[in-house]
Order: structure tokens, then sequence, then C-alpha cells
């Protein structure tokens, strides 16, 4: 399997530092994009292709915070690692406590720069593959009648088919129909499948509410 | 003749009056008719009426009346007083009836007025006590005057703090004031028959030699300058020495006059302040620096970055076994420009940290105002200011000292990006200009503007600009402006500080300094 190659989007006011990382990550497998300005990479976001975010504290214009901000406000979920100077820790802090994966104080190590890009381009492949798992998750759920669904959390509450039977007033016929129904339209064979599926529910459940 | 009675004792020394008792009676009737005849002042005797009764010929000269036409009449009606000023006069020399030179308008036969010193000595009562009249003596205000001048230019010479000296036409003293005296540690006494030169001349030893002139102004009518002369009790006296020669009717040099005054003290006090100027300056210029330091570090580190960044890939390059030169030669030709960058860096910040004295040298403005960009570009780059330099002199250098001028330069525009923090992106602009300008002679001064968009500065506080410790910055010192304004001083020019018009808003800070005049093979 060959995976389309990530990006790894630089945004830094300063030409060469941007160009020098540029030369530096030119030794992984990845394209990088180069931005003077966040404006310009919220331009130029491919949100289809995973990646990661190398992303000056202090610019000129919108700041590395505001673009952190503006990428919230639009949705896009790329990890961000922050690159600072001297004195930039308060601002560095408020970053990571708005979910930054790490950052890096100049000058930097090499090996941690790449390991960190690395790190940031694995979790978005994951975070990517988990939404997907989500959406279909949640597309198959839309598909089951309430009564199934009933039946559904039945289930998930370790009931017998005798049980439910009893709990919903209808025969324990009908409720073997019903089981089959919800692991055909769930797509999946076996109990511990189901559950799996319904933890990724809960999560997207989670993460709807969260919002 | 009246008869003549003598003087007061009193007026006489105790041996004259010996003398006078000697001779005969019309002897001394006869001398002292001699005497008063012969006075150069107007000699009039009175009798206790004030009437005339001896007029001598001085006093006929000076009033143009005869003795004949006088003899007899009030004394205060023939000099021209009115009957009111002459019963003045009466009751002021009182009961005594003395007054002692009172210079008076008279009138002179003609009606032409002269001025007057008037004394009234009065004489001995006779055996019957009746008053014995007056002599009034009128002395001519001109003469009186001229000795009156002399007296008090003598004096001041003799007082004067300024060394004086007055020699003969080959230099040597032959009047010395006690100042002068004292400068050179020699009594008046010792400094006459010295030589103002420094080469003994005749019968004089060298040690005579007071070596306040140059030798080349031997013989010359005019010469100033400073000297240093060494004293045994002061080894660095150094002197200001003006000399004027005197000249007779026929153009003859008949004196020549030194005078002079001590410097040392003076050149010491300049040297002091120029030193606290300088220090000053540097202080300034530390407290900038230590103001930008978090900019500084930030600016350095960027350079830092990249060569890092390349120096780490290349390696990492080959070490993998990828030996392909373009890649490692580009990022090398990277790091070397790098490099070069954070020196001049590392150099701007130097400069300004460097302790100096003042030196004005010409001044390349445009080569000044790359240096500042970058240290400006600096301050301005957290706040969004946009900063441009303008130079428009052409090549034509300034006389300045170079860090003073980075250092006014960087201190205004900095106050002004600073004051530009609350207003819209859109206005945070700040202009640095040059321009010539046109005096109203022939040099011509550059005018350097600084000129921001800022929250300008409010009317009441417009004088207490640049005042030490006045600040409108939230953590300022207050010394920013008042060191700018001592430099610029230093420089002979000075701050103008105007406000923008209202469309424009902020601020604009100014002044001038001289520029280089053209090179002389390249005339005008």
């Amino acid at each position: 399997m060959n995976p389309v190659r990530p990006i790894v989007y630089v945004v830094d006011d300063d030409r060469n530092v941007r160009q020098s990382i540029d030369f530096l990550l030119g030794v992984i497998e990845v394209d990088v994009r180069l931005h003077a300005r966040a404006e310009e990479f919220l331009d130029h976001y491919q949100p289809g292709i995973p990646g990661c975010l190398l992303l000056d504290v202090r610019m000129p214009g919108m700041s590395g915070l505001d673009l952190q901000e503006a990428m919230r406000q639009q949705d896009i979920d790329l990890p961000i690692i922050f690159i600072s100077g001297h004195g930039d820790i308060p601002m560095v802090v408020r970053t990571m406590q708005k979910g930054a994966l790490d950052f890096l104080q100049k000058p930097f190590n090499d090996q941690r720069l790449l390991d960190l890009v690395q790190e940031g381009i694995a979790i978005d492949r994951t975070r990517r593959a988990e939404r997907r798992e989500e959406i279909i998750a949640g597309a198959r759920f839309e598909l089951l009648t309430p009564r199934e669904r009933n039946t559904l959390e039945l289930i998930l509450r370790g009931m017998t088919n005798k049980e439910m039977a009893i709990a919903l007033g209808i025969s324990p016929k009908t409720i073997e129909t019903h089981r089959a129904r919800i692991m055909e339209k769930m797509q999946v064979d076996s109990l511990a499948g189901l559950m799996r599926a319904w933890q990724v529910i809960e999560r997207l459940q989670a993460r709807r509410e969260g919002r | 003749m009246p008869e003549i009675r003598p003087l007061p004792a009193s007026d006489v020394s105790p041996s004259l009056c010996r003398d006078l008792a000697a001779l005969p009676h019309e002897d001394l009737v006869r001398w002292a008719c001699t005497l008063v005849e012969s006075s150069d002042r107007a000699e009039v005797f009175v009798d206790d009426q004030w009437r005339i009764v001896f007029w001598s010929p001085r006093a006929a000269v000076m009033f143009g009346w005869s003795r004949d036409t006088v003899f007899g009449k009030g004394i205060t009606q023939v000099v021209g007083m009115t009957a009111e000023a002459g019963r003045a006069l009466r009751l002021r020399t009182g009961p005594a009836g003395t007054l002692l030179r009172e210079t008076l308008s008279l009138r002179r036969a003609g009606g032409t007025r002269i001025d007057a010193m008037l004394s009234i000595h009065p004489l001995a009562a006779d055996e019957h006590g009746r008053t014995g009249g007056a002599l009034f003596t009128f002395q001519d205000d001109e003469a009186s005057r001229v000795n009156q001048e002399f007296r008090k230019f003598f004096s001041a010479v003799d007082q004067s703090m300024v060394g004086a000296l007055i020699a003969d036409p080959d230099g040597f003293v032959e009047y010395a004031n006690p100042r002068s005296a004292e400068m050179l540690g020699l009594s008046p006494v010792q400094l006459i028959g010295c030589s103002l030169f420094g080469r003994g001349e005749g019968p004089h030893a060298p040690g005579d030699c007071l070596g306040l002139l140059p030798e080349e102004s031997m013989g010359q009518a005019e010469w100033r300058g400073d000297r240093q002369v060494t004293r045994d009790a002061r080894p660095d006296l150094t002197l200001y020495v003006v000399l004027s020669g005197v000249r007779d009717a026929a153009g003859r040099l008949v004196n020549q006059v030194v005078l002079f005054e001590d410097l040392t003290e003076r050149r010491a006090l300049e040297r002091a302040e120029r030193q606290l100027r300088d220090s000053l300056a540097h202080t300034g210029r530390l407290a900038a620096l230590g103001e930008m330091a978090t900019t500084i570090a930030h600016e350095i580190n960027q350079p830092l970055t990249a060569i890092s960044n390349y120096s780490l890939g290349s390696l990492r390059r080959l070490r993998g076994g990828d030996l392909q030169p373009a890649p490692i030669v580009g990022a090398l030709t990277e790091i070397s420009a790098l490099v070069t960058r954070a020196g001049a860096i590392v150099r701007n910040v130097r400069r300004m940290a460097r302790q100096q004295p003042m030196a004005i040298l010409p001044v390349d403005v445009d080569a000044l105002f790359g240096q500042l960009l970058t240290m400006l570009r600096m301050s301005a780059r957290d706040s969004d200011v946009a900063v441009e330099l303008q130079c428009g002199l052409g090549g034509t250098r300034v006389l300045a000292d170079e860090t003073q001028l980075s250092q006014i330069v960087l201190n205004l525009a900095r106050n002004g990006i600073e004051a530009m923090a609350d207003v819209p992106e859109a206005r945070r602009r700040l202009l640095v200009d040059v321009t010539p300008e046109a005096a109203r002679e022939s040099p011509v001064a550059a005018r350097f503007t600084i000129t921001d968009h800022g929250c300008g500065i409010a009317d009441e506080h417009l004088d207490m600009i640049g005042t030490p410790f006045f600040t409108l910055k939230r953590d300022g010192l207050g010394l920013g402006l008042s060191i700018t304004r001592t430099l610029l001083e230093a420089h002979g020019s000075r701050l103008e500080v105007r406000r923008n018009p209202p469309e424009d808003g902020g601020m604009s800070f100014s002044f001038t300094l001289p520029l280089v005049p053209d090179a002389p093979e390249n005339p005008r």
C-alpha cells in the first residue's frame, strides 16, 4: 500500500527560517508547503490530505495564536507544532492549553523536529481514520428502526434474548429476528464487533455534544 | 586789589604753614595772588553777600566776562544761575558755607553753556566776627572728565580679572597689573623688564621670558590665540592671549598691550562636560539596547535557527549516503549569507554599546540608514508598523557623530513606533526622511524629519517634552528625548516638535545638521 504523501505546512514570516525548515524536511517523505502569512495558509489548506502544521508564534498580522483560533472555528483539525523564539513561553502555554501537539524552541534539534512532524502526521492519519469510522458507523446506525435501536440498547446491557422478550413484551422469536437485522445493518458478525461499533458511535455523539 | 587772608590752615600742610608764616605779609599776598592768577581753574573770591571781589584770568577765559564787567556783581547771576538756583545753592552750602565738587551747567557771555565743577570754600571771618566771604573754584568739566576717565580706566586695568601687560615696542614689560602677576606666579615688579616672547633678548636671562606670545607674532600689531605657558607653580597653564599694538599719530609702534585670561579651569570644565555628555549618551544607548534586548535576541536567533537547520539537514543527507552536491552547496551558500546577516546585527549592537568620545566627521546618511533600517524593522516587527527611510541627499554627507546620529534617529523613531500602538493598523506608518535645506547663506543643511501617525502629544504636555524624567509612556524612564535633545545641542542643532495636520495625525520631530561642503575638485 502506498498512501498519499502527507503535507507539512510551514507558516513563518521569516523567509530564511521557512526555507531552512523546508531543507530539513527534505530528508523525509513529505510534501512541504511554505507560507509567510497565516491567511495564506487558510487559503491553501487541503482538507483531504493528512499532514501537520509547523507554526511560528510571533508573526506580524495574524499571529500563530490567532490562526489556531481561526482553525478551531473553521473545524480544521490539523495537529499544530508551534515554533517559538525566546520569551514566548506564556504564549506557548496558551497554545498548548488549546490543544497544540507540542512546541519547538528556536533553534531546534532536527531529530525532535522530524519526530514531532512524524508524530503529528501519524496522529492526523489516526484521527482521519477514526473520523471515517465514525461516519460509517453513524450512517449504519441511522438505518436502524426505533424498535431495533431499543433492542440494541438492551443487547449492549448484556441481557439475554429471553430477558429482552420480557422487557419489550414481545416473543423471543421476534427478538431473534431483530438481533439478526441489527448485526446485518451494522455489518458486524459477533457481539464483540457490535460493541466496538457502538463505541465509535458513542465517541461521535460525545464529540457532537462537546461542540 | 582787595585784602586777602590766608586759607584755613586745615587745607595746607603744617610745614607749608610754618614757611608761609615766616614770609612777610606783603610777600604772602603777592605769592597768593600769583598762585591764584596762574591757576588753571577759575578762581573767584566773593564777599559774604556772594558779590564778586576777585575774578581770576582763567575765570575770565572760562566765562567770557572781563574782570571789570563782573566786579561787585552777584556770582550766581554772573555765571548764569537763576535767582532760584542761586538761593538753592546758598541753602545747600549750609552754615559752614562749604560745597565740594558739584557739577553745574552754567552760562558763558553770549549765552553758550558750559559744564563746570564747582567747589566753594568759606574764608575765615575777620576779627569782628563777620563772615569773610568765600573762594569759588570752577573747574572745566572737560578737563575733569579726562582726568576722571583716566583714573577710572587705570583702576579698571589694575583691578581687572584679566591679566594686562604693557610692553615697549620690543616686547619688554613696562607695566603689569596684579592679576597678570598672580597668574604668572611673579610680582608686578618682577614682571617689569621681562620679555613677552619665549626667547631672551638682550640682557634678559631665559627665565625672564614669559613666552606669552609666539616668536612669529614679534613685531606684529595684532595677535590672538591660546598659549600653553609653563610656570613653576602652574605646569599646565592655558592662556587666551590678545596682543594689540598702540601707535602714535605718525603710525609708529609705541607700546604693545597684552591681555590674557586663564583658560585652564574653563578647559577642564569643558572637558568634564564633554565626558559627562558622552557618558550620558552612552547610558542612553545602553538603556535603549536594554529595552530592545528581547527583539535583538529574537533577531539574532532567526538566522541562527536557519543556520542550524541547514547544517543539520546537510549532515543528515551526508550521513544517509546522499552525496548529491547541489542541495549541500545551496545550504552552505544560505549559511554564509545568514552568518553575514547575524554579524550585521551584532555589529550594530556593538556600535551602540560602545563608549567613545564624540567625533564629528562626515557621515554617509544612505549607508547609516541601511544599518538603522535593520534596527528599526526589529522594533517595528511586533507592533506591525511600516517603517520607511528616505534619504534625499544624493550622496552628500552630513557632519555629525555617527553613533550619536544613529542614536538620535533611533530614539525618535522608536518613540514614533510606540506612539502608534493604539491606532488602526493601516495608519501605523513611520517615515524618516532627510532633505537638503537651503539656508539664508550659501551653506546648506540637511533636515531630518521623523513623522509618525500616532496618538500625538497633548498641548499641556508639549512644553514638557524632552524634560528629564518626564514621560508619556507607561514604563518609560523619561530620558530618551532629553538625551536626544542634549546630543542635538552638542551638534549645534535643536529638536523641533510639530503636530501634524489633523487629517494625518501624529507628530513630527525634526532637526538639521550641516552638510559637508562640496569637495574642492568639484566646485559649484
